[in-house]
C-alpha cells in the first residue's frame, strides 16, 4: 500500500473483472493430522470465481496411515467433513493422509509427515490499542521441538444482548383470536444471545531468524470497541501447532495470494504445490498441505464488566415509542417492530412501547439462544 | 603575425564611413564593425572584436587622434563592451561574453593580464576561439609545408556560460565527421588546404567555419543558442549523426527537452522522458525502473557521471533520482552498446552531469507541488575551476497530514526524500582537466505506523581527462558507488526487526582513444569493478531493549569484475563504415573462487545510399553478474541483489538489430525503422512461494530462465522548427521460459510466458509547439497494451476461509493504458536586464482523466470474491512549477 499512501488524493479503486475461464476444479484437501486428537478433514473442489457454494466431494474414503503400519480410518459426519480419530497415534512415527474419491476412483496421498511437537502457549493477552477504538488480542508462545514456524487458528464465542430487554412479546391475530401482548418468561427471553465462529484468517509466524524460538504478545486479532463481541462476555480458544518450513511457505503463499493489496511492491501472486499428490498422475494439481502435529491450545475471557472496552453505539437506536393497541398489528407486520415495555401515559394508564425488532431481538444480530455449556454466567 | 595580417585583410575590406586624417577625428552613427575599422586605421594597431549579435547600437565619436582610445573606451562601455589591450593588440569584447572567447591555452598563463607574453603565447599556440562564420581561420604555420591530412582539435563551448557542449556534430563537406565528447572536445582529421568545418547540434545555431589548414592545430569554438527556434526543445540526435555513425539504437535527449515534458507533479524527470522513447517500457506509472527492448529492469546500466546508480528513483518511482538542474542530458543505448560499457545485458543509460558556469555565479530555485529544489554554480577560479551544487527535498508530508485521522489506512504515513549533487571541474591546462563528482540521496517512507522503508545512494567519482597528443586522448576514472536499503518493522515489541541489504562497489576505468588515420579510430582500455554485496542482514530494532531477534547477516558476497576491451570505428568510405569491438569480461567470485570469462562482441555497420538515407545492422553480446532478485511487479526496496557464484551463472544475452534511417523535409524530419531480436540465458526468476528475504539458500528458490524478445520500432522525429518532438510506434514482445524442466512445478508448464513488462503495442507522442519566444505548449501522449498479470480463476475454501486459485503466471492483462498530458511553458524575456528571471510551467497530467489500471487485485470478503482495479492517477492533475533563476 506504500504508493497509495503517497497519492491518496488522486488514486482510486474501481471494481474490476477479467474474463477468465472458470476454475480448474482442482481437488482441495484441507486439514491436518492431529495426533492425540480428532482430525477434521474436508474434501472439496475449487469452484469458479463467481461461485457461491463450496463443492464438497461426497463419499470419499479418508484415512491416515502411520509408518508403523497402523491405519486410522475416517468417518464421514456429513458429506463435507471426515473425522479421523488419532487419540492413540504414535507421535514417534511418520504419518500420511490418504483420500480416495469413490466416484472418480482417484487416490490422493500426502507425503510422509513427521509429527511436530506441541508448542507451549504461555499467554493470551488483550489490550486497548493507542487509538482507543480497538482491542488487540495477542499471543505468547514458545516451541518445544526443532520447528521454528507456527500456525494457529481460533474459535471465538461471545455473549451479547439486544439493546432493549423486552418484557413482552406480541401474538398476532389469528382467525380465532385477536392480537395480544404476552409476558416473556425468563427462559423465553430474546435479550441474551451467543455466537461462535472459527477463524478465517491465516495466522503464521516464523522465529527462525530470532535468537529464541518464541514470540510474545504478537497481535493477531483486532476487535473494534463498538463490536458487540466485546459487549458482555467474550471467549477465545486458540489452537497452535508447530509446522515445518515448507508448510509455512505454503500457508504464507496462500495468505499473500488472497490478501494482495494491488501494490506493485507486493509479491505477485503465484500458485504453489502442496505436499498432496494424485497417485498415478503426479501432474494433477492438488491444493493442500498436510502437517502432522500435536496441537496446543489456550483460552481467554474478556468480560466487559471488568475491562470496560465496549463503546455503545447509540446513533442507530431509536427510543421506544408508545403505540396504541389498534396499531400493534401494523407496527408488527409492516414496521417490523416488537413490544418492549410498559409506560405510564398522561391519563395515568399504561401504553405498550415498541422498538425496532433488531433492537429487541438479539437473534436478529446473528446469534442464537444456545448457550455454550461451559459459559460461566447465569444468563439464559 | 601573418595569420593576423590575413585576418585583418579579410576584415578591412570596407572603407570606414568617416575618418578625418587631421587632428580631429569623427564618426557618426556607425555600427561596431565600422568603428573597429576606424580604430584600426587610425591607431595602426590590430583590433580584435566579438560583436554581440543582439547589439544594434551605433556609435558617434568626435575627438582628437591622441585622445582616441580614451574616448572610445567609455563609449564602448556604455554599450556593454570592454576594450582591453594585450601588447599592441586591442580586444573589444562584449562584457557578458568576454570570458567565452578566451584563447586556447589562455589558462596556462601565469603572469598578469597585460603581460606581452600572453599575446605571444596566444599567437604561438596558433589557436583561437572561433565564433564567426565569415572569417577564415588558419590552422598551423604555412611554413610547415605539410601535405595529406592533419588533426584539428579543440573544445566546443556555450558562448554564454562557458559550459562544454557535448555531442555536437563536427564535419566537413567531404564526409569527415566526429562528435564532441563529454568534455566538449573534438578531434578531426582534415586535409591540408582550405576546408569548411561545420558544427551543429542541440539547439545551437549551426556554425560553418572556413579554414585554411597548414598543420596540426587547435581551434576552440563557441556556439550560440538558437534564438529563433524553440529554446532547447530539440532532440540532440540530429539528422547528421544518423547517417554518419555505424552505431544504432541510441537515443539522446537534452535536459531542456526533459524540462518541457509534462510529469505528474511538475517536477521535470529524466526517467519519465526515457519512458517516452520507443522501446522503453515500465511496469506502470509511478513504478521504479524501466525496461528496454524486453529486458528486465536490472539489466540497465544506469550511469550518472560514470557512477552506477542502483536505485534511480525517489518515492518508489514517483520522482527520478536525477536533479535536472545539474544534468546536461542523457544518452540511452538500446542496441549497439559501445565497447567501453559492460556489466549489464540490456541497455546503458548515461546521465551526464553539467559543469558549472565558468564566468559568473548563477543559480536557481524551484518550487513544485511536492518538492523544492535549488542549484548554484559558478567559478571558483575564473575560467579554470568551476563548481555546481544542486539539491532537492520533498515536503510531501503536508499532503499526508491532510488525511483525516482514522479514516484512512495511510494516516500517519510519511514519505520524504532528499538528494544532493556536487560537481567540481578543474582545468589543469589546455590538455588536462580533472572532474570530481559526488551524489547522495535518501528516501524514507513509512505507512500504517509500524513499517518504515529507507534507501540511500552514495556515489563519488574522480575523473582525469587528457588529450595528451594530437592523436591520443585518455580518460581515467575511479570511484565508489553505494546503495543501501532497509526495512524497519516495529509490529511487535519483541520480534520487531531491521532488515537491510546493500551493494557497494569500487571501480576504476581507463579508456584510450587513438585516431590512427582518417579511417580508423581505436577505443581501448580496461575497467574493473570490485563488488561488496550485503545480501541481507537482520538486527533487532535499536529502540527496543528486549528482543528475540538476533543479529544475523548472510555472508557478504565479494567479487572482482575486470574487463579488457578494444574497439575500432572503421570508416571504409563515406558510405560504408563499421564499429567493431571485442570486450573480454571476467568475473572472479571471492567466496568460492569461481571464475567466468565471457567474450562480448560488439559489431555494427552502416551503409548510406545517399547522404540522407542509410541502413544499419548490428550484433551485440553482453554478460551480467549482478542480479536483482525480486518477486514484485516493480523494483521494491525489499529486493536483494545477488552476485554470480558457482551455482548462479552469469546472465548472457545477444541482440541482433537492423534499421533504416531516412531524413526528409530538407533535414528537418528523421524517419527511422529499427527491428531487433534478442535472446538471453540464465536470467533469474523466482519459484512460486519463494522466500527472498534472509534466505541462506536463495539459489534453491530461483530458477534460470530464457528471455526471448523481439520488436519493431518506428519513429518520426522533427528536431527543428516551431513544432518539434517525436512520434513512435513499437510492436514488441518479451517472453520467458524456464531453462530446466522441474516437472509439474515448472513455471507455466515449461512453456514461454509473458515477461511482466510485455506490452506489445506502444504508441508515444511527444510534441512541443512554440507560439512565441516566451510561450510554448507541450504535449505528451502514451498508449500501450496492458501489462500481463496473474489473476484468480477460481476460489476454494481452505484453512477456514475463501482462498484464491490463480491462473498461470502472467497469463492475463490489465486494461490498455492511455494518457495525455499538456503543459504551457512561460519563459522570461531574453532581454530583461533583471537580476532574476522567473519561468513557470502550468500543466495538466492525465488530461482526459482516464482511469488507467495501475494494478488489479482481488479480495475475498464473506462469500463474494470481488475484483478491484487501482488507478494511481485517476483524474486530471493540474500542477504549477515555478523556477527562479539568478
Amino acid at each position: 500500500m506504500t504508493l497509495l499512501a503517497l497519492l491518496p488524493l488522486v488514486s482510486c479503486v474501481y471494481p474490476f473483472s477479467i474474463e477468465a475461464p472458470e476454475g480448474s476444479g482442482s481437488m482441495v484437501i484441507d486439514g491436518d493430522i492431529l495426533i492425540g486428537g480428532i482430525s477434521g478433514i474436508s474434501v472439496s473442489v475449487s469452484e469458479p470465481l463467481a461461485g457461491e457454494n463450496v463443492y464438497h466431494v461426497p463419499q470419499c474414503k479418508v484415512w491416515v496411515e502411520a509408518e508403523d503400519g497402523k491405519t486410522y480410518n475416517g468417518i464421514s459426519t456429513d458429506n463435507a467433513l471426515y473425522h479421523v480419530d488419532l487419540m492413540n497415534a504414535d507421535p514417534g512415527v511418520r504419518h500420511k493422509l490418504c483420500v480416495k474419491n469413490s466416484s472418480s476412483g482417484k487416490q490422493y496421498e500426502s507425503d510422509w509427515c513427521e509429527v511436530t511437537a506441541a508448542p507451549t502457549v504461555e499467554r493470551l493477552s488483550h489490550r486497548l490499542a493507542e487509538d482507543n477504538e480497538t482491542v488487540e488480542l495477542g499471543i505468547s508462545a514458545h516451541g518445544n521441538g526443532k520447528e521454528s514456524h507456527y500456525r494457529w487458528t481460533y474459535t471465538e464465542t461471545w455473549e451479547y444482548h439486544s439493546f432493549y430487554e423486552a418484557k413482552f412479546y406480541y401474538v398476532p391475530p389469528t382467525a380465532k383470536s385477536s392480537g395480544y401482548i404476552a409476558n416473556f418468561t425468563d427462559r423465553e427471553n430474546i435479550y441474551y444471545c451467543w455466537t461462535s465462529r472459527p477463524s478465517s484468517d491465516i495466522m503464521i509466524f516464523d522465529t527462525s531468524l530470532q535468537s529464541e524460538n518464541r514470540f510474545e504478545d504478537l497481535d493477531f486479532l483486532s476487535i473494534p470497541c463498538r463490536d458487540n463481541r466485546l459487549s458482555v462476555l467474550y471467549h477465545i480458544e486458540v489452537y497452535v501447532e508447530a509446522i515445518n518450513e515448507d508448510s509455512y511457505r505454503y500457508w504464507n503463499n496462500i495468505r499473500t495470494n488472497s490478501g494482495s493489496s494491488g501494490d506493485l511492491l507486493s509479491p505477485m501472486p503465484s500458485s504453489m504445490r502442496g505436499n498432496i499428490h494424485c497417485i498415478g498422475n503426479p501432474d494433477e494439481n492438488v491444493i493442500g498441505y498436510v502437517n502432522a502435529a500435536y496441537v496446543a491450545s489456550a483460552e481467554m475471557w474478556i468480560d466487559n464488566d471488568k475491562t470496560g472496552y465496549y463503546l455503545v453505539d447509540r446513533s442507530s437506536v431509536d427510543l421506544p415509542e408508545a403505540i396504541a393497541a389498534e396499531d400493534w398489528y401494523s407496527a408488527y407486520m409492516y414496521k417490523n417492530m416488537r413490544p418492549v415495555d410498559l409506560e405510564v401515559n398522561i391519563t395515568g394508564g399504561e401504553d405498550v412501547t415498541w422498538a425496532a425488532a433488531n433492537c429487541v431481538d438479539c437473534r436478529l444480530s446473528g446469534g442464537t439462544k444456545e448457550k455454550p455449556s461451559y459459559w460461566p454466567n447465569d444468563h439464559i | 603575425m601573418k595569420r593576423f595580417a590575413l585576418l585583418l585583410a579579410l576584415l578591412c575590406t570596407f572603407v570606414p564611413l568617416s575618418a578625418s586624417a587631421g587632428e580631429e577625428l569623427e564618426v557618426k552613427r556607425v555600427e561596431l564593425d565600422s568603428l573597429v575599422r576606424f580604430l584600426r586605421k587610425n591607431t595602426g594597431r590590430p583590433v580584435y572584436y566579438v560583436k554581440d549579435e543582439k547589439e544594434q547600437s551605433t556609435f558617434t565619436l568626435r575627438c582628437s587622434r591622441e585622445a582616441l582610445l580614451d574616448s572610445v573606451r567609455p563609449l564602448l562601455a556604455e554599450k556593454g563592451y570592454r576594450m582591453s589591450e594585450y601588447g599592441e593588440a586591442l580586444f573589444i569584447l562584449h562584457s557578458q561574453s568576454i570570458r567565452s572567447s578566451l584563447p586556447y591555452g589562455y589558462f596556462d598563463r601565469t603572469s598578469g593580464a597585460d603581460n606581452d607574453s600572453t599575446l605571444r603565447k596566444y599567437l604561438a599556440d596558433r589557436n583561437m576561439v572561433a565564433t564567426f562564420a565569415n572569417k577564415v581561420y588558419e590552422i598551423g604555420e604555412k611554413e610547415a609545408g605539410r601535405t595529406g591530412k592533419v588533426y584539428v582539435s579543440g573544445h566546443v563551448r556555450d558562448v554564454a556560460s562557458g559550459e562544454p557542449l557535448v555531442g555536437v556534430s563536427v564535419y566537413d563537406g567531404s564526409g569527415l565527421y566526429t562528435v564532441t565528447d563529454a568534455a566538449g572536445f573534438y578531434k578531426i582529421l582534415l586535409p591540408v588546404g582550405s576546408s569548411t568545418l561545420n558544427f551543429s547540434g542541440y539547439s545551437m545555431d549551426d556554425l560553418h567555419l572556413s579554414l585554411l589548414v597548414y598543420d596540426n592545430g587547435g581551434l576552440d569554438v563557441t556556439m550560440k543558442e538558437k534564438v529563433t527556434a524553440l529554446k532547447g526543445a530539440v532532440v540532440s540526435a540530429d539528422q547528421i549523426s544518423h547517417h554518419k555513425d555505424a552505431i544504432m539504437g541510441v537515443e539522446k535527449v537534452r535536459v531542456n527537452m526533459v524540462k518541457k515534458i509534462p510529469t505528474a507533479f511538475g517536477e521535470s524527470d529524466v526517467l519519465k522522458v526515457v519512458l517516452t522513447l520507443p522501446g522503453v517500457k515500465s511496469a506502470g506509472e509511478a513504478s521504479n525502473g524501466f525496461n528496454v527492448r524486453g529486458g528486465s529492469s536490472d539489466q540497465n546500466l544506469i550511469l550518472f557521471n560514470d557512477n552506477t546508480i542502483y536505485n534511480p528513483s525517489h518515492m518508489f518511482g514517483v520522482f527520478s533520482a536525477f536533479n535536472t538542474d545539474v544534468i546536461s542530458g542523457i544518452e540511452l543505448y538500446k542496441s549497439s552498446i559501445p565497447v567501453e560499457y559492460g556489466g549489464r545485458i540490456s541497455s546503458v543509460l548515461d546521465v551526464r552531469g553539467r559543469e558549472g558556469n565558468s564566468k559568473k555565479i548563477t543559480g536557481s530555485l524551484g518550487i513544485g507541488l511536492l518538492t523544492g529544489r535549488f542549484h548554484l554554480e559558478g567559478p571558483i577560479i575564473k575560467d579554470r575551476t568551476t563548481f555546481i551544487i544542486g539539491g532537492r527535498t520533498s515536503y510531501s508530508n503536508w499532503i499526508l497530514n491532510l488525511l483525516p485521522k482514522n479514516a484512512s489506512a495511510y494516516a500517519g504515513g510519511r514519505a520524504s526524500f532528499r538528494d544532493l549533487n556536487v560537481n567540481v571541474s578543474h582545468k589543469v591546462n589546455g590538455k588536462n582537466s580533472i572532474h570530481a563528482c559526488a551524489y547522495t540521496s535518501y528516501d524514507g517512507f513509512s505507512f500504517s505506523g509500524d513499517t518504515t522503508f529507507r534507501y540511500s545512494n552514495l556515489n563519488l567519482s574522480l575523473k582525469w581527462r587528457s588529450n595528451f597528443s594530437e592523436r591520443n586522448s585518455m580518460v581515467a576514472t575511479a570511484g565508489y558507488d553505494g546503495y543501501n536499503s532497509s526495512l524497519e518493522n516495529s509490529f511487535n515489541r519483541y520480534s520487531g526487526y531491521n532488515y537491510s541489504t546493500g551493494i557497494r562497489q569500487a571501480f576504476a576505468k581507463l579508456n584510450f582513444k587513438t585516431i590512427l588515420n582518417d579511417s580508423h579510430t581505436f577505443s581501448y582500455g580496461f575497467d574493473a569493478v570490485y563488488y561488496m554485496l550485503n545480501p541481507g542482514a537482520m538486527a533487532p530494532l535499536s529502540s527496543e531493549e528486549v528482543s528475540f531477534v538476533k543479529n544475523t547477516a548472510l555472508p557478504m558476497q565479494k567479487a572482482l569484475e575486470p574487463a579488457l576491451y578494444f574497439g575500432d570505428s572503421w570508416r571504409v568510405s563515406e558510405k560504408l563504415s563499421f564499429d567493431l569491438g571485442l570486450r573480454m569480461a571476467g568475473f572472479l567470485g571471492m567466496e568460492n573462487s569461481c571464475f567466468y570469462g565471457v567474450p562480448e562482441l560488439r559489431v555494427s555497420g552502416k551503409y548510406s545510399f545517399r547522404p540522407d538515407l542509410s541502413i544499419k545492422a548490428g550484433f551485440n553480446s553482453m554478460s551480467q553478474n549482478v542480479h536483482l532478485i525480486s518477486n514484485t511487479a516493480s523494483v521494491s526496496p525489499m529486493d536483494t541483489w545477488q552476485l554470480s557464484n558457482a551455482s548462479i551463472k552469469p546472465q548472457t544475452g545477444w541482440q541482433a538489430a537492423s534499421g533504416l534511417y531516412w531524413t526528409v523535409a530538407e533535414g528537418k524530419v528523421d524517419i527511422s525503422l529499427e527491428g531487433y531480436w534478442k535472446k538471453a540465458s540464465n536470467m533469474l526468476d523466482y519459484k512460486s512461494g519463494a522466500v527472498l528475504v534472509m534466505n541462506e539458500n536463495l539459489v534453491s528458490d530461483l530458477v534460470p530462465v530464457y528471455n526471448r524478445a523481439y520488436g519493431v520500432e518506428f519513429m518520426v522525429r522533427k528536431s527543428i522548427g516551431k513544432l518539434n518532438g517525436w512520434l513512435s510506434y513499437t510492436y514488441s514482445r518479451s517472453l520467458l521460459k524456464e531453462m530446466q524442466d522441474r516437472g509439474p512445478e515448472t513455471i507455466n508448464g515449461g512453456g514461454w510466458y509473458n515477461a511482466p513488462h510485455d506490452k506489445p503495442h506502444d504508441f508515444k507522442l511527444v510534441g512541443n509547439y512554440k507560439f512565441t519566444h516566451r510561450f510554448s505548449l507541450s504535449c505528451n501522449a502514451d498508449y500501450s497494451t496492458g501489462r500481463p498479470v496473474t489473476v484468480p480463476i477460481g476460489v476454494f475454501r481452505y484453512g477456514g476461509g475463501k482462498r484464491l486459485e490463480y491462473s498461470d503466471r502472467n497469463e492475463y492483462r490489465i486494461p490498455d493504458y492511455f494518457r495525455l498530458d499538456l503543459a504551457v511553458n512561460v519563459e522570461p524575456s531574453h532581454y530583461l536586464k533583471k537580476l532574476t528571471y522567473l519561468s513557470f510551467t502550468l500543466g495538466v497530467y492525465n488530461v482526459t482523466g482516464r482511469k488507467n489500471a495501475y494494478s488489479v487485485y482481488y479480495t475475498t470478503e464473506g462469500a463474494a470474491v470481488s475484483g478491484h482495479m487501482l488507478s494511481v492517477f485517476a483524474c486530471p492533475i493540474p500542477y504549477l512549477n515555478l523556477n527562479l533563476k539568478f
